[in-house]
């Protein structure tokens, strides 16, 4: 796309590199470096790679290997992994990297079995079918990067290569699909597995790396992304990637979702810390919708089961079993209609007026789910094995009642800006994830069009760039830093990630008011500029050191903690998930507006937008929209 | 005396350690309406204690990633109960320990990846088709849960003791042909691709179904192939 890089990269004596389809990433200048290998095989060394700056290079302290590609992509769930497919099946060399082991990242890697929500056999118009999505936060959608991101899923036909690649979905009484091949905008089957695509991906030939943890992307002088660097967290290697374009899927923060004596409140994946957030918000990207976290609630017992997807959950399938402690139901305006958010607003309006119980170690009120008659086709597959799970495994017998607390499962925040190929303001990244509280479909669409940006971009590159191996130093400094540092007055690392997500819990949880968000961003402040220069990881080894990870970590936490405390403190009313005691009300007049947070040069701002409306108006979205806040 | 646990660990860190030694950690009994502590709830305990290597995401038997042997079976530690009294927390067996519980399962991945999961058809799948609904929930459903938590491959007796690894790709690769071998929207010969994968190595012991949390019929599903494919003329003569 721009060919102003040129200069800056050496000039190939290997094959020509108009073509990606034929260059293998010559030019991995391998003998430059100090204890350095190059990934890939039969590349000539040249001395231009790095033009004016091998003596940085071969002074740093730190062995690393550097590893080319077409497109990287960082993070390995349901995002990633379709991105690499789009990439790859236009031809583009791909590497993926996640900090989880293959197959089972982030999220999705819990392989619980996902409900897969698709529009592929929708044949009618994308516009027509936009305001089911646009009501999903609210009203809040992003209708033209809606547009992209659907037609995106509509492309990815998500339930057939989920059968192309070995899953097989639900099939209901008559041995029907879920969703019978319905030509509707949007439908559901249920039974995702990830890690089919995983096999799939890694076995059509993307270069993997596993238990990788990707500490920053890397820019050039422009600003535009030319690679990555990590950490093995196997080995404790350093790896310094180069790419032509990266696509940035490393999922929700929804770790950071208070810590409840075992585990956070959420059903997510201790991967998901918000690491990508954290790489966007240092440089100055503008997040939108980040106060808006998918709420739910999660079975709270056994204890060491706690809030797993593997237990009964509430949500929407579900919600005429949810009751209160008198075991009357909750959620009765929504049989009426009404969705996700609305499910949520009317349990959040259930605790507020007392019709929670309490139960052991947790600070919220519970609700029950009542099971009888669990059992297909009634209950999706996820839930109709519970019970015999719990038995078979564990020896115990799921109550009628199950006791469920408040869960937190994904995010809605993306960056405020995103063309129609999900590429950020930081030219060559390009953001794939769940977003717009869409979960799955978002993910999807997001990767299809993220990688189909980020290969035509790589396509159009000649040779891959320069390392910047100042960034380099600096971030793998920081980085071993982190492990070897020995303060006085140390704080272990698991404890200070735990303070976060205390903090983090004591503002952004369901019920928020202007008190507990404000005292939430201060808390976090102090831990940042008190606790974090005393941050220690006693163990030193270098191989799969947890305490280390959640060191390099605690940053992401502390980013994405304050972006969302931020942001929800700037909704002054309650829509979508964002849950105001002192502002109850939904304001369909005042507020369709979009909550934009930034962190640039060392200071936070909040903005309002007007949403995009370029589809619907919003005068046009009025119907669509919930009437009811939290009164 | 309150009641406790004693979780005795099996620690080894190749890159510092000549070699693996068991330590011994003090657990306090937490009890909750269930009853129980669950293994990795121990082992989170241990990690307060200690920095401990252990693996785990989902806490509630999905992902797979917790798999080790505690009291001498391999199985999901999220889905072990414990109860108050000694127990011992050890690497999977048949795999090089990366650190303390967790093991690098490449050689096993490996298998499954190499018996070509996707589905083959010869046009791209497009809408989806009707299966009977009791074969997919008894069978195909419970195959396509597995976890590859790998515990069938550290009990199995054609590999562990008998070295199959180069002939037989293992019961979740087994697995995996047979689901595609019993759905029969996929087109490629899979009951031939079970015998060139070694499914006459499997001696029928059962050890990978008893340790199976997906609950698949790893030994009766193997068996069957062995049977189809004997009646076919595919049986090797060593066999």
């Amino acid at each position: 796309m721009d060919s102003e890089n040129l200069e800056n990269v050496h000039a190939g004596t290997g094959p020509s590199r108009r073509d990606f389809l034929k260059g293998a990433a010559a030019g991995g200048a391998v003998a430059a470096f100090a204890g350095v290998f190059s990934s890939l095989t039969g590349c000539a060394a040249d001395d231009g790679a790095a033009s004016g700056d091998n003596g940085a290079a071969s002074e740093s302290t730190y062995p690393f290997g550097v590893y080319d590609t077409d497109v990287l992509i960082i993070g390995g769930g349901v995002a990633g992994l379709t991105a690499a497919r789009k990439a790859m099946a236009n031809g583009a060399m791909v590497t993926v990297v996640d900090k989880g082991p293959w197959g089972s990242c982030g999220t999705s890697g819990i392989n619980w079995g996902h409900d897969i929500e698709t529009n592929e056999w929708y044949t009618g118009d994308m516009a027509a079918s936009l305001p089911i999505f646009a009501t999903m936060n609210d009203g809040l959608l992003n209708q033209t990067y809606g547009m992209a991101m659907f037609e995106g899923l509509r492309q990815a036909r998500p339930a057939a290569y989920a059968e192309q690649v070995g899953i097989v979905v639900q099939r209901m009484d008559g041995g029907v699909p879920a969703a019978g091949n319905a030509d509707v905008p949007l439908t559901i089957d249920h039974g995702y597995f990830l890690r089919w695509h995983a096999r799939d991906i890694k076995l059509k030939g993307a270069d993997v790396h596993d238990r990788t943890f990707i500490l920053d992307i890397l820019k050039d002088e422009q600003g535009a992304a030319v690679g990555a660097v990590g950490i093995n967290l196997i080995s404790g290697d350093a790896m310094v990637f180069r790419a032509k374009s990266v696509v940035l899927a490393t999922g929700s923060y929804i770790w950071a979702a208070g810590y409840n004596g075992e585990v956070p409140y959420t059903i997510g994946s201790p991967e998901n810390t918000g690491d990508g957030f954290r790489m966007l918000l240092d440089a100055g990207v503008s997040f939108a919708d980040m106060e808006h976290i998918v709420h739910d609630i999660a079975q709270w017992a056994p204890k060491g089961c706690r809030q797993g997807m593997g237990g009964i959950c509430g949500s929407t399938p579900t919600h005429v079993h949810i009751l209160d402690k008198d075991k009357k139901r909750v959620t009765e305006a929504l049989d009426a209609g009404g969705g996700y958010p609305e499910f949520f607003r009317l349990l959040a309006k259930a605790e507020l007026d007392g019709r929670t119980f309490e139960v052991p170690d947790s600070d919220s009120g519970a609700f029950y789910v009542d099971t009888a008659g669990i059992g297909l086709p009634l209950w999706n597959r996820y839930y109709a094995r519970v019970p015999e799970n719990y038995k078979v495994a564990l020896g115990y017998e799921l109550p009628q009642y199950v006791k469920d607390v408040w869960s937190q499962w994904d995010c809605a925040g993306k960056p405020s800006k995103l063309n129609q190929y999900s590429e950020t303001v930081i030219p060559g990244v390009f953001y794939a994830a769940a977003s717009e509280g869409a979960a799955f479909m978002s993910a999807c669409g997001s990767g299809w069009i993220a990688g189909d940006g980020a290969s035509l971009k790589a396509k159009s590159a000649d040779t891959l760039p320069a390392v910047p191996w100042e960034q380099v130093n600096t971030l793998l400094t920081d980085a071993y830093g982190l492990l070897d540092a020995e303060p006085s007055d140390g704080i272990r690392a698991a404890e200070l990630f735990r303070s976060i997500q205390k903090a983090y819990w004591s503002g952004c949880k369901p019920l928020r008011s202007a008190d507990n968000l404000n005292a939430c961003i201060q808390e976090v402040d102090r831990i940042e500029s008190e606790d974090l220069p005393k941050m220690h990881v006693p163990i030193k080894t270098r191989r799969f050191n947890t305490d280390w990870l959640r060191a390099l970590e605690a940053k992401s936490l502390l980013r994405i903690t304050k972006a969302t405390a931020l942001s929800a403190l700037a909704r002054e009313e309650s829509r979508g998930y964002n849950c105001r005691i002192d502002f109850p009300k939904i304001d369909n007049t005042n507020w369709l507006k979009n909550v934009n947070v930034t962190f640039a040069n060392g200071q936070w701002t909040t903005e309002l937008t007007d949403i995009d409306d370029s589809v619907i108006p919003a005068e046009a979205l009025a119907p669509f929209l919930a009437t009811y806040g939290l009164e | 005396m309150a009641d406790s646990v004693t979780a005795k660990v099996l620690r080894f860190d190749p890159s510092v350690d000549a070699a693996p030694a068991y330590k011994s950690y003090d657990v306090p009994w937490q009890e909750d309406e269930s009853g129980f502590m669950t293994g990795l709830q121990v082992l989170h305990v241990v990690n307060e204690q200690e920095n401990l290597g252990y693996d785990f995401c989902c806490r509630s038997g999905l992902c797979g990633r917790c798999s080790m042997v505690i009291d001498a079976e391999s199985r999901l530690a999220c889905w072990t109960r414990i109860e108050p009294g000694e127990h011992t927390f050890e690497p999977l067996p048949g795999f090089p320990v990366v650190r303390d519980l967790v093991v690098d399962r490449s050689r096993a991945y490996n298998k499954i990846l190499k018996v070509t999961p996707q589905t083959q058809t010869v046009d791209p799948i497009v809408k989806l088709k009707n299966i009977d609904k009791d074969l997919w929930w008894n069978t195909l459903e419970r195959i396509n849960m597995c976890r590859e938590c790998m515990c069938c491959y550290s009990v199995c007796t054609a590999l562990q003791t008998n070295d199959k690894w180069s002939s037989f790709a293992g019961p979740a690769a087994m697995m995996v042909i047979a689901q595609h071998y019993l759905d029969t929207k996929d087109q490629s010969d899979r009951l031939a691709q079970s015998v060139f994968e070694g499914v006459f190595d499997c001696v029928q012991c059962g050890n990978c179904t008893k340790v199976c949390p997906s609950g698949i019929t790893i030994t009766e599903l193997i068996g069957d192939m062995q049977k189809a494919a004997e009646t076919r003329g595919l049986k090797p003569a060593t066999a």
